[in-house]
């Protein structure tokens, strides 16, 4: 077969290292590219660096923001009484689609891991317990992921926490809503059932 | 089930082959595989190991696969008893070991042919059961609750990844006061705490219901003397079964600190056999070593089909070999009064014991 051009080469090469993206994958989209107008071509290599220079981590919360102070954190009429921790900045926006939640958020990038060498000094606790003397929240919300790391986290949180904050509460974990219990996998329902509530029966 | 056909593609010797399994009776078979050594009886029974539950018995892909073939296929005809529906249920397996499984021509997930039908079996590795060290009635013990368990493998898989977790940071540890004052061990040793509380329910419940099991048979079939499981976890526990554990782990972090790794828990439990109030390793003959692991594992079969919705098809390589007159007749009746689904190999001489006209015989070589 005869070689590439050395420019298509190497844009596959940076492809590629976009999680999900294998050599197939990386192939179709620089034939893509290659086919774009340039202005769009251009605007999508903008994007990327626009994206590097500009998106910041917010002061208070570290989701991701353009100013220094993201808009949850500024919103006056978001509860700061009211902190929920996740993970990633992804887990906070998934919370927000929801529009259920009123109060503020902080990211701790990452969970427990201490094969992969990830302990509470590479996550941003310290800033955590700053904040919560500062603001002294009513409650906290541990709401990092249901499997082993994630649990890891919120037990190492709840004994950090503990004596701070009156309440802290975890996320539930059970069946999906509009799910039939039928589709439901075994784990989930054997969590849905550890987790079950007491119904008010007066 | 009934096995109507299977067809192998590169196992072993085989570079194509069809089996015709005798099922004429319209109900669970009871089949003896017969043939000469090396004649593949074992190859059929692997390949429906590897059909069923997705793995090579004893062997890499490298041997599994005929030599200088890149992939290999098995594909089974089966008919469900209990749904009255045909299966078609076809695995291929390539040389670097990827698979892929597909029930009635759509690709699916191994969980779901599992639902269906399932195999359990008897080699003569089994012996181990009982000459060998408790990892080995650990993961018969865990092996067995996956059959009907489906949470607990994953009970398992997060069990080990907690004790990695602890041992990593024991590890990390410069001194020993310093193990004892780390809140990322103690919000680790909580999780571990959970996840062990889980792991030794299920395993005292299941073994209490095969010691039922197993006390019965082994009086029934084998002989008047008792035989039965014994479970002693390393971890001092009281009715407060979390506390206890949490303390239990807590108490050994001076130790598991000096050697790197936890000393007490699920994976370091002893399962032992008591045979005659005493530990079976060191009392009986080979033989009846040798029907004693057959017993057990009879037993995690009946138990299984009590537990389990599914058909699981119980599958015994060279059951007769090793055995002398008196026991191979024993261990036929066991298998075959307990066992509604069965399939067993043997060599030609060894099989002229086999005299229940209830068992069907296939033999290997008329079948080139």
């Amino acid at each position: 077969m005869a070689k590439l051009p050395k420019a298509f080469e190497k844009l596959i090469e940076e492809l590629q290292k976009l999680p999900g993206v294998g050599p197939k994958t990386a192939y179709r989209l620089a034939f893509f590219i290659l086919k774009m107008e340039k202005e769009e071509a251009q605007s999508l290599s903008n994007s990327i660096i626009d994206l590097k220079d500009n998106v910041r981590y917010c002061q208070i919360c570290f989701n991701l923001s353009d100013e220094e102070i993201c808009q949850i954190c500024s919103d006056e009429n978001r509860n700061h009484k009211q902190i929920c921790i996740v993970e990633q900045p992804q887990d906070a926006i998934s919370i927000e689609r929801s529009g259920e939640y009123r109060g503020t958020y902080h990211i701790l990038g990452g969970a427990i891991s201490p094969q992969e060498g990830v302990g509470p000094d590479q996550l941003r606790i310290r800033e955590l317990l700053e904040r919560v003397e500062k603001v002294v929240p009513e409650e906290v919300i541990i709401a990092t992921n249901p499997n082993v790391k994630g649990e890891m986290t919120a037990a190492y949180l709840l004994r950090l926490l503990k004596g701070k904050v009156p309440r802290i509460t975890q996320l539930a974990t059970g069946v999906p809503f509009g799910g039939d219990l039928d589709f439901a996998d075994e784990i989930t329902i054997a969590k849905a059932l550890q987790s079950r509530r007491t119904l008010d029966t007066k | 089930m009934i096995i109507k056909e299977i067809y192998l593609e590169n196992i072993r010797k085989y570079s194509q082959k069809k089996i015709f399994f005798p099922d004429e009776k319209k109900n669970n078979q009871r089949i003896l595989i017969l043939g000469p050594n090396g004649a593949g009886k074992t190859t059929i029974l692997e390949s429906l190991i590897f059909l069923f539950r997705g793995f090579i018995y004893g062997n890499s892909p490298q041997r599994f696969i005929k030599k200088g073939a890149s992939k290999a296929i098995i594909r089974g005809y089966f008919f469900s008893l209990k749904s009255e529906t045909n299966h078609e249920i076809s695995a291929s397996i390539s040389i670097k070991g990827s698979s892929s499984i597909s029930l009635n021509r759509k690709e699916v997930k191994r969980e779901l042919v599992r639902k269906i039908f399932d195999a359990y079996w008897f080699f003569p590795q089994d012996i181990e059961l009982i000459l060998g060290g408790d990892e080995i009635r650990r993961s018969f013990i865990d092996g067995l609750i996956k059959y009907f368990d489906s949470t607990y493998k994953k009970t398992i898989s997060d069990y080990q990844t907690l004790v990695k977790a602890r041992n990593e940071i024991l590890l990390r540890a410069e001194n020993e006061s310093e193990v004892y004052n780390n809140k990322e061990l103690d919000a680790i040793e909580e999780v571990l705490s959970k996840t062990t509380v889980e792991i030794l329910k299920k395993r005292t419940r299941v073994i209490s219901e095969l010691n039922n099991i197993l006390e019965w048979i082994y009086k029934e079939f084998i002989s008047d003397k008792t035989l039965r499981i014994d479970y002693k976890t390393t971890l001092k526990i009281s009715d407060k079964l979390k506390d206890s554990i949490n303390e239990s782990l807590f108490v050994s972090r001076g130790t598991d600190f000096r050697t790197g790794s936890t000393s007490v828990g699920p994976h370091r439990d002893h399962i032992s056999l008591i045979y005659e109030g005493r530990d079976a390793r060191y009392e009986a003959s080979y033989g009846e070593r040798k029907l004693m692991a057959l017993a057990l594992k009879v037993s995690g079969y009946k138990l299984i089909l009590e537990k389990k919705s599914g058909e699981v098809v119980f599958l015994a390589d060279d059951l007769l070999s090793e055995l002398d007159g008196n026991h191979k007749i024993t261990a036929l009746k066991l298998l075959s009064m307990n066992c509604p689904s069965l399939i067993m190999t043997a060599t030609e001489i060894e099989s002229n014991i086999v005299s229940d006209g209830d068992i069907q015989r296939l033999n290997l070589e008329d079948i080139k």
